[in-house]
């Protein structure tokens, strides 16, 4: 995994999502209107709503757990979200990738007692940008790693390879069965990789087939961390599974509504047939724009795409083209 | 032409609304028990649909560029897909007969496919944030207008509206009437509003026959193996354009 951090910059820790070249102006976000709202998802595990991103919350006895914590302006109210829930101490706060979005309630939190937990990467980068030292994770890693906390199992898992950033990683919460993913999975937009925080769009591919291969083997769920396909064969399949009347993994995506391993697969499908067209279109000699105006998203802009922002169809097409054309 | 089908079968949906709506609400109608579906002029053949047949849908491009791209192959290399349900956009229009449950608080649709239970809510509970889980029959809730049983979901997840590719969007909002006629006989009209995929309102209509005696046949879901054709890195799909199965179906009838 990539830990070349020296073209790391501030704007990447204001949720900057780098595709290729540089990055439009960002609509500022209105603080004073946005609210953050709990829901439960099962067992020990809210999601917290608000601002267009997600964070996910374990309460109980030994305290509070948050991961990603949103933008800085916005620390109280989910300060008071959480405690809506829980009067206990937010004692750990896990960032999923570095992005401002996730990580500007870091320095407020911890200033607050809460222990800052992330992929080393995270740390690196975010020191390489000039983050203040309170918003830098003191915990960091660079495997799974376990939590035991509120009576179950909470590991956080590195992604297995570089997607939306290279310092990516997924939350699962054992006990709960529920899955946070951050950013390398979303239901609002095409997967974007910031490129210049070591992100690459294809590796969205790997990563969330073991967000898929994660989810199937929860139930089974040992001491293993599900990267090797196959390697629990007496998992049981997660669709399966809901149509059966078992329980599924339930999963957090950065942004965009609570979802399950169904809905990740055809995530998945949606990037890999994509990535198809562009790459057949490419070996046959077509020129980037002449890939674009055949629109090898039609199918999924409606859903997926835009025209303006930082995410837009044509970034995405951009940002697969560029990879599957180095890999020529 | 068949757009201005459907913008009369979407009158005729609406109509029924607006009539309801003009009546005193009534107590519900007893619609329990077992219901066969009485087969109509437009179902498919047994064994689905050929690729490319979508006529009577009214697609938009991007609908259609998913239709085309459909290999039916998807469904024997992804082990996931194999006893997936159908979603509300298909299964109540299955051949499979249905058994209808009422309670105080809600009434229980049991479909065949799967042996899934759906749920209509008749408490009065708003929907769900747009932010909850999706699943295949969505979120629904229902009223009694006059003798008709206005069900509404959302919070559908992706699917498909029939057996060869064509897609509905988790945008899609459904709005279902039932009316029982007469002992024997109850009439289904469903539209369908997906914001993501139609053109105009999929109205789709079934009747059912009660069958007092009626048995809920099994539905047998093994999982298959697993056929390797390169892992999960390829999914089996028809480039744009590229699709052999098309030649020769009629399938830009509805392009824009």
């Amino acid at each position: 995994m990539s830990r070349t951090s020296a073209s790391a910059s501030a704007p990447a820790l204001a949720g900057a999502i780098l595709l290729l070249g540089p990055l439009p102006a960002r609509p500022q976000t209105d603080f004073s209107a946005v609210e953050i709202e709990p829901y439960h998802v099962s067992g020990n595990v809210y999601m917290l709503v608000g601002a267009g991103r997600n964070m996910a919350v374990s309460v109980g006895d030994d305290g509070v757990l948050l991961v990603d914590d949103q933008f800085a302006p916005l620390t109280e109210k989910i300060v008071a979200a959480i405690r809506t829930l829980s009067d206990e101490p937010i004692k750990y706060v896990i960032n999923t990738h570095l992005h401002g979005d996730h990580t500007g309630g870091n320095a407020n939190l911890a200033a607050r007692g809460a222990v800052i937990v992330a992929h080393e990467n995270v740390r690196v980068r975010m020191t390489a940008a000039d983050s203040p030292e309170g918003a830098l994770p003191v915990l960091t890693f660079s495997g799974p790693v376990t939590l035991h906390f509120n009576g179950e199992e909470i590991s956080v898992i590195p992604a297995v390879a570089p997607a939306h950033t290279d310092g990516d990683s997924f939350v699962y919460f054992r006990g709960s069965n529920v899955l946070h993913t951050g950013d390398v999975y979303v239901t609002t937009s095409f997967p974007g990789a910031d490129t210049a925080n070591g992100g690459k769009i294809l590796g969205h591919v790997d990563v969330l087939n073991q967000i898929l291969e994660l989810s199937q083997t929860a139930a089974g769920f040992l001491s293993g961390f599900g990267n090797a396909p196959g390697a629990y064969p007496e998992r049981p399949v997660g669709a399966l599974g809901r149509a059966h009347g078992r329980t599924d993994t339930l999963i957090i995506p950065g942004h965009g509504r609570l979802s399950d391993e169904v809905d990740v697969l055809d995530f998945r499908n949606m990037l890999v047939i994509i990535r198809d067209r562009v790459q057949v279109w490419a070996e046959r000699g077509m020129t980037l724009e002449e890939i674009i105006a055949a629109r090898p998203a039609l199918g999924w802009q409606a859903r997926y795409g835009s025209e303006t922002g930082p995410r837009t169809t044509r970034r995405f097409i951009e940002a697969i083209h560029a990879e599957v054309t180095a890999e020529q | 032409m068949r757009s201005a089908d459907h913008r009369s079968l979407v009158g005729v949906a609406a109509s029924l609304a607006a009539l309801s709506v003009a009546l005193p609400a009534r107590a519900e109608v007893d619609i329990s028990g077992f219901w066969q579906r009485i087969r109509h002029e437009w179902e498919q053949p047994e064994g689905g649909p050929e690729l490319g047949d979508y006529s009577l849908y009214p697609l938009n491009e991007e609908a259609l560029s998913r239709a085309h791209a459909y290999d039916p192959a998807i469904d024997e290399v992804q082990q996931q897909r194999q006893c997936w349900p159908h979603s509300i956009g298909y299964a109540m229009f299955s051949l499979a007969p249905m058994q209808i449950r009422q309670e105080p608080d809600r009434i229980i649709f049991r479909v065949m496919a799967n042996e899934a239970l759906r749920t209509v809510w008749m408490d009065g509970r708003p929907h769900p944030p747009e932010y909850a889980l999706h699943t295949w029959y969505g979120f629904s809730t229902g009223e009694w207008v006059d003798n008709t049983l206005v069900v509404t979901t959302s919070h559908v997840k992706e699917g498909h509206v029939r057996r060869n590719g064509v897609p509905h969007s988790d945008q899609i909002k459904v709005t279902e009437y039932f009316t029982r006629h007469g002992e024997n006989l109850l009439t289904m009209v469903a539209v369908f509003d997906d914001p993501i995929y139609l053109s105009e309102p999929l109205v789709r209509h079934m009747s059912f026959r009660y069958d007092p005696n009626g048995v809920m046949p099994e539905y047998p879901c093994e999982e298959r193996e697993l056929v390797e054709l390169g892992g999960a890195q390829l999914i089996p799909h028809f480039l744009p354009g590229e699709n052999p199965f098309l030649e020769g179906a009629n399938v830009d009838y509805f392009r824009e």
